[in-house]
């Protein structure tokens, strides 16, 4: 009783009424500083002055620079109608502000992942109502800690979104109680592994999933930085009123750890310079929306006729260029890809790849050739193709010019899988996972002919070998997908596109006897094949 | 009592820890100073306590390992770490009737709170262990009506085949370097491992470790 009638509220309402006042009170803030601004006039040089520019061909183009004395300007050409009139904003130069994310920031960190692992417990043990209470796997004890260090780690039934979606989220969650608390990249990567490993141990009645540790850990690595980067580009510290507050949103809702730190600092609502790497030189979104046909049934053959279509809608987030940036840099260049279509999973991809290291092996203004370790997430779960993975791929990009714009690209890679998920043709957990775990290795090939940021013909093929360690454990997989995708550029920022391709699995089971028996019609050798073909149409801004 | 050890430690890391911390910290010296980390050579001798269903067959493990460290200004330290660990079998099982050893081949690294004297840490490594087993098990488990599992029982078996094999291998720790003399530290450490090795009987365990560092730059 006393769960539902006073914890339950509580749980609900009042982190919400703590937000929405911390929110309140920010957004006011960015509001009225705005109209302090127009107010005032520029009188102090002592400290900093800060140079924004927008112009009229874009929503926001920014030129920071501060000298070493830490001087800049602030320039708005349109906002206040002073066409090419020096405006300078009165709280950007009057403080010497240190931003919250340039020193570290250790117990507030551990008080976000305290937080982050106490709110989905929370959620599982006050909040969702459970068929069968027993199946409640919140119901943590010391009892159920000491079961889970003493027996250690296993692989879980969990479904493939939980597992390859759900979890990389969480990790990044993580990974940004660090990373935007002042710890680098690498730094941060312990947060994102701590965390992970906190809640496999502690959080859950299960024992520790190890799946889910490395799901959580890496992809959350991966998807972090990335949301981390995309969050930094959106929010600007020199934004007022109502865009600020939009921007800030925008922000918040890319990379939530980052944007309940800068409301509790204060820094949603505050004026000040932009870091100098806030936007990279190269950054292109692209959406693209189509139809696409494929054969949910793995025999091939019949895919003119028993073919299944759905609507797709996808977006490309391409940021950096991983021929141009710094490629020690982690995740100076990136690309996150996501999809959602209309059978099946919502989400039917999502991909991120980021750089770890790398160098130049040659580079020339016609030719360059460039070796790049990065880290890869993978998420595909379509009508005929399911596949999830946290790899780490070493790869060659090279670049032949052959035009002023057009260019030959192409990347070969060998890929460690540290932990990949192809499904199985005959087990399917209590808890909904049909498909089998495993570390493995793979290659990746690609070459296309480009003009600007349009593939004018690419050529990829991707081979993955899985050998299996969840149980049942005696099997392994090879899948493969093939796919030639060409177009036409109507104008600079669209595209018509057409894409044909093979997704096939090879899959080879040795059970033993026991498992055998309980299998009707029992194959050692299956293959799988799922012909697809896509038409789209794409949109890019740059 | 395992429990009251684990808490021991905690509490008598941390307030050792805290003691440190308060102790008059040399004056910064430039971003790339260390005042006792440098990259390190650690010769350690460990013994483990099992547990889980693993302990109910090899009861303990005693082994070296040999580390090498590479500092990371300003606390950090990249380790790679080689070892040979020989497992007990339990009391009531005959000693004849087989061995289990291991070499792990592992990979990590370990986070110093301070740079003094005393150098409590925290250490993270994982990597494989090549296993070489003689005698194997594997675990029954006894359900109750609703399918529950109520018992587990262990049933040594024979090893016909993959006498040899390569599990993943994971340890998290504690643990405290004390600045001798000179180059010369001496290592205490506590580690919990989580080693795979079956799915019903993963290696798990607590180790202790006593070692000798020998700072390398120094």
């Amino acid at each position: 009783m006393i769960n539902k009638f006073t914890i339950k509220p509580l749980v609900q309402i009042v982190p919400i009424l703590f937000f929405m006042t911390l929110l309140f009170t920010s957004l006011s803030n960015a509001q009225s500083n705005s109209m302090q601004n127009e107010e005032q006039e520029s009188t102090k040089f002592d400290n900093q002055i800060f140079l924004a520019i927008s112009n009229a061909s874009s929503s926001l183009s920014e030129l920071d620079f501060n000298n070493r004395n830490g001087m800049s300007l602030a320039i708005d050409y349109n906002k206040y109608g002073l066409n090419n009139n020096l405006y300078v904003t009165q709280s950007s130069f009057n403080d010497d502000y240190v931003p919250h994310d340039s020193t570290k920031h250790f117990w507030l960190g551990v008080g976000e992942i305290a937080l982050l692992e106490f709110i989905p417990w929370a959620a599982a043990k006050w909040v969702r109502d459970w068929e069968n209470p027993e199946d409640n796997w919140a119901n943590v004890t010391t009892d159920t800690w000491w079961n889970n260090i003493s027996k250690g780690w296993e692989y879980d039934g969990d479904a493939f979104l939980t597992n390859f979606f759900a979890h990389p989220y969480h990790g990044s969650l993580f990974y940004n109680a660090g990373r935007s608390n002042g710890y680098n990249f690498w730094e941060s990567t312990a947060w994102a592994t701590t965390g992970s490993a906190l809640w496999e141990y502690f959080g859950e009645t299960f024992r520790p999933a190890f799946n889910d540790w490395i799901a959580t850990t890496v992809n959350g690595i991966i998807l972090g930085e990335i949301l981390h980067r995309l969050s930094v580009v959106v929010t600007d510290n020199t934004a007022t009123g109502s865009r600020r507050v939009f921007l800030e949103i925008g922000g918040a809702l890319i990379n939530p750890v980052r944007g309940f730190n800068r409301l509790i600092t204060g820094e949603t609502a505050r004026v000040y310079p932009n870091s100098e790497d806030r936007k990279p030189d190269d950054f292109i979104f692209k959406f693209d929306a189509g139809v696409r046909r494929i054969d949910e049934k793995g025999e091939g053959d019949e895919f003119a006729t028993k073919g299944q279509q759905e609507g797709l809608l996808a977006i490309d987030f391409l940021y950096g260029n991983i021929l141009k940036d710094d490629p020690m840099t982690p995740f100076s260049s990136f690309r996150l890809s996501a999809a959602i279509g209309t059978r099946g999973s919502a989400l039917t991809r999502l991909q991120g790849k980021g750089n770890i290291f790398g160098w130049d092996l040659k580079n020339k203004k016609t030719v360059q050739h460039r070796f790049v370790s990065t880290l890869d997430y993978n998420y595909f779960s379509n009508p005929g193709f399911i596949y999830g993975g946290a790899s780490s791929v070493q790869q060659i990009f090279s670049r032949y010019a052959i035009g002023e714009k057009t260019n030959i690209v192409t990347n070969v890679g060998a890929e460690l899988i540290l932990m990949g998920a192809t499904p199985t043709d005959y087990f399917e957990d209590v808890e909904g996972r049909n498909y089998d775990f495993g570390p493995g290795v793979g290659i990746n090939i690609a070459g296309a002919v480009t003009t600007g940021v349009w593939d004018i013909v690419r050529l990829r093929y991707t081979s993955k070998w899985i050998w299996t360690q969840s149980e049942p454990a005696d099997s392994k997989h090879h899948v493969h997908a093939l796919f030639l995708n060409g177009g036409y550029p109507i104008t600079n920022f669209f595209y018509a596109g057409l894409g044909a391709g093979v997704y096939w699995r090879e899959s080879d089971y040795n059970y033993p006897s026991d498992i055998v028996d309980l299998i009707d019609d029992y194959q050692t050798d299956i293959k799988i094949v799922n012909p697809v073909v896509m038409l789209y149409l794409s949109m890019a801004v740059y | 009592m395992k429990k009251f050890t684990i808490s021991f430690l905690i509490l008598f890391t941390s307030l050792l820890s805290a003691q440190v911390m308060q102790n008059d910290e040399p004056a910064e010296l430039g971003p790339n100073y260390s005042n006792f980390l440098s990259d390190q050579v650690i010769v350690q001798g460990i013994y483990i306590r099992t547990l889980g269903n693993f302990n109910k067959v090899w009861s303990s493990g005693t082994g070296v390992y040999v580390n090498y460290g590479m500092f990371f200004p300003d606390h950090n330290t990249l380790n790679f770490q080689v070892g040979y660990i020989e497992y007990n079998l339990q009391d009531d099982l005959d000693p004849q009737l087989g061995s289990l050893t291991i070499i792990p081949i592992l990979i990590g690294g370990k986070y110093f709170f301070t740079d003094s004297r005393f150098m409590p840490y925290v250490s993270f490594m994982n990597g494989i262990n090549i296993i070489n087993q003689t005698v194997g098990f594997y675990v029954e488990e006894i359900l109750d009506e609703d399918g529950h599992v109520i018992d587990e029982e262990v049933h040594i078996e024979e090893i016909t085949d993959n006498s040899r094999i390569v599990r993943y291998a994971f340890q998290v720790g504690l643990g405290i370097m004390i600045n001798i003399v000179s180059s010369l530290n001496i290592d205490l450490a506590v580690k919990y491992n989580s080693h795979f090795y079956q799915t019903e009987a993963m290696n798990t365990g607590f180790e202790y470790g006593f070692g000798l560092v020998w700072s390398l730059n120094k």
